[in-house]
């Protein structure tokens, strides 16, 4: 059923995936997901020999336009390693630098100050707050820059994140609508809203796709290849490995703590990466 | 719906009767219908509710709690709790009697009510801040330990008396009286003027958008850029100004300044008016709006137990249940709207 309509009937024998998903979303999409380079030259994030309670000697660059994919078994240590770029976790030791200079940054405050965004695998924990309305999610991390004075109007927040809203397709009856309301799909859109509406240089995404249905899905991965393709650099975390195969400009392994070298794209290969999460692979 | 039509509101499928309930709110509709059943209730045993100088008195006694509640709104909605606030008004009583009589100014005394009521709310921050004292287990420890220091400031700790003509118009002033109208009370009025301004804060400006999100989600509050410690110290300190406020109110209207007397329990009810006025124990909901009318609902209420002759005694029983009652019905409203959800999420709708 898509729409209220029936588009398919099919034997469950003789139905693989990609039809079932196909007939849900009405594209074809999701493992046929291609992307086109768009990486340029200009270093937005540049991570050197960092340290912290979860992590040891982790080095790595994302580039302007570039999708670094972060791969790894649940608990080695990405969403921390998120979470201390982001100012959440303390940082013991390496350097940060972004747009190449070094910074300093304690707190998620200063975080969104330096113009980055963070996108949290728990949405309802951490990403949003349930009982206030779309509206007001979305604009959420630009209040002091819609502000004059510390004045704060509705239009003004309609204004910058109504056409955010409208442009992801959010399913909402109004922006007035609670977010805890809607359904996974589009409360996880309302969140990539707030940092569409933000656009910060760079964009932190831990697991957007988890608990979300396959026609959002598709969705996001589009809008994460375009938020690329303007010039976003994008740390992808994920667990699942054709979201990162499809959407990754490079691919690294986080292993308890400790980070890969890059993969290129054209060599990564499942085997490989799963190899690299347990610890047993050799070094690429 | 997702195109171009997209509104702040669903206006087009909305009935008359939902475009008003979404203009006053629900939550403050059945405010007004209470406040009008309970009207009707008192009048039809006593005609004295409506004479000028009974109004004149819910007006004046309003005043306290009132400003108190409005700072409290401020509190619960970010998800916090502040017991201290008659505490603080008893402290604050004293110290603006000492500056009055002792300097003789009164800007001075009502200056320094509010100054001492903002240190206070910052200690209780503090505490909460960086003691990682829950909120409810720090500001009743503070209530107990500022009630002390008020005893311990006002000499031999016995109230304060004040003897200034300028300065009781703080407490029983009135102004616009002609003949039989009886005139506004200058606390009534001061009363109004910041809930205007706390209406005005908590709905058009950055810092009380900050304590709705804060309130209702303190870590994607934080994740979303707002810093949730320097929040909790101006939250707390507004809220004590208002409190040192009231009890500079309270002191004007004695003609002394109180350790105790007068500012006891003042916490109760602006707790609950609060929680009646909408807000959850949760957080991230709550209006001054429905605080206010919640604080008018409980003052008449009040009155009309006096009016009645109902003995204090069972005064205080009401009004412990009716806290209870208002945090119910808040906790009852969230689990049916969760339940819908829930069941509506089962049946595979959006």
């Amino acid at each position: 059923m898509k729409d209220g309509q029936q588009t398919g009937d099919l034997a469950t024998a003789d139905t693989t995936e990609d039809e079932i998903v196909r007939l849900m979303v009405g594209r074809e999409l999701i493992h046929g997901f291609k992307r086109q380079e768009t990486t340029r030259d200009e270093v937005v994030l540049e991570v050197e020999g960092l340290s912290s309670r979860w992590h040891r000697d982790i080095s790595f660059k994302i580039r302007a336009g570039e999708i670094l994919g972060f791969a790894g078994l649940v608990g080695a240590g990405r969403t921390e390693l998120a979470k201390v770029i982001f100012g959440e976790y303390r940082r013991n030791g390496g350097k940060v630098k972004l747009m190449g200079l070094d910074s300093d940054i304690r707190s998620p405050a200063e975080a969104i100050r330096a113009n980055i965004g963070f996108a949290p695998e728990n949405r309802k924990a951490e990403g949003l707050i349930l009982v206030r309305s779309v509206i007001e999610n979305a604009a959420m991390a630009i209040y002091s820059r819609l502000a004059r004075w510390g004045v704060l109007r509705t239009g003004q927040m309609v204004e910058a994140v109504g056409p955010v809203i409208r442009q992801l397709e959010v399913k909402t009856p109004s922006l007035s609508q609670e977010v805890g309301k809607l359904s996974g799909g589009n409360q996880q859109k309302v969140v990539l809203a707030r940092w569409l509406a933000a656009g910060p240089r760079l964009l932190i995404l831990d697991e957007p796709t988890r608990a979300v249905d396959v026609g959002a899905k598709a969705e996001i991965y589009r809008l994460i290849d375009r938020l690329a393709k303007d010039g976003m650099a994008i740390m992808l975390v994920s667990s699942e490995m054709p979201e990162l195969m499809a959407l990754s400009d490079r691919i690294v392994v986080m292993q308890d703590g400790r980070l890969s070298p890059p993969i290129e794209k054209q060599d990564a290969t499942e085997e490989a990466i799963v190899a690299l999460a347990l610890g047993t692979g050799v070094a690429a | 719906m997702t195109a171009g039509d997209l509104n702040l509101t669903n206006r087009s499928t909305e009935s008359p009767l939902s475009r008003l309930t979404r203009f006053v709110g629900a939550e403050n509709l059945s405010l007004i219908i209470a406040l009008i059943l309970l009207v009707l209730a008192v009048s039809s045993q006593t005609e004295f509710l409506f004479s000028s100088r009974n109004l004149f008195n819910i007006g004046q006694n309003m005043a306290v709690v009132g400003l108190i509640a409005v700072g409290m709104t401020l509190v619960i909605v970010s998800n916090g709790l502040d017991i201290s606030v008659g505490s603080i008004a008893g402290c604050a009583s004293v110290v603006c009697a000492l500056i009055v009589t002792g300097s003789g100014s009164v800007p001075g005394g009502l200056v320094g009510g509010i100054a001492i009521g903002a240190v206070l709310g910052l200690v209780n921050a503090l505490i909460i801040n960086y003691l990682r004292v829950n909120a409810v287990v720090a500001t009743l420890a503070t209530m107990s330990a500022f009630r002390g220091i008020a005893f311990l400031i006002a000499p031999e700790g016995r109230p304060v008396g004040v003897l200034d003509p300028t300065f009781a118009l703080l407490g029983s002033g009135r102004f616009l009286q002609t003949g039989s109208f009886p005139g506004i009370p200058v606390a009534f009025a001061i009363l109004v003027g910041v809930a205007i301004i706390g209406y005005f804060v908590m709905s058009s400006t950055v810092f009380g958008r900050s304590i709705y999100s804060m309130g209702g989600n303190p870590a994607a509050a934080r994740l979303a850029g707002i810093n949730l410690n320097r929040m909790r110290l101006w939250i707390y300190a507004i809220s004590g100004a208002l409190s040192g406020l009231a009890g500079v109110i309270v002191t004007a209207r004695t003609s002394s300044g109180q350790p105790a007397s007068g500012t006891q329990g003042l916490e109760l009810e602006a707790i609950t008016a609060v929680f009646l006025g909408g807000a959850l124990l949760a957080g991230g909901k709550g209006t001054i709006v429905g605080s206010m009318l919640a604080v008018l609902l409980l003052a008449v209420l009040s009155n009309g137990m006096n009016l009645l002759g109902i003995p204090t005694f069972y005064q205080l029983v009401a009004k412990g249940l009716l806290l209870i009652l208002a945090v119910a019905i808040g906790q009852w409203r969230m689990a049916s709207a969760e339940k819908r959800q829930a069941k509506l999420a089962a049946s595979g709708g959006n």
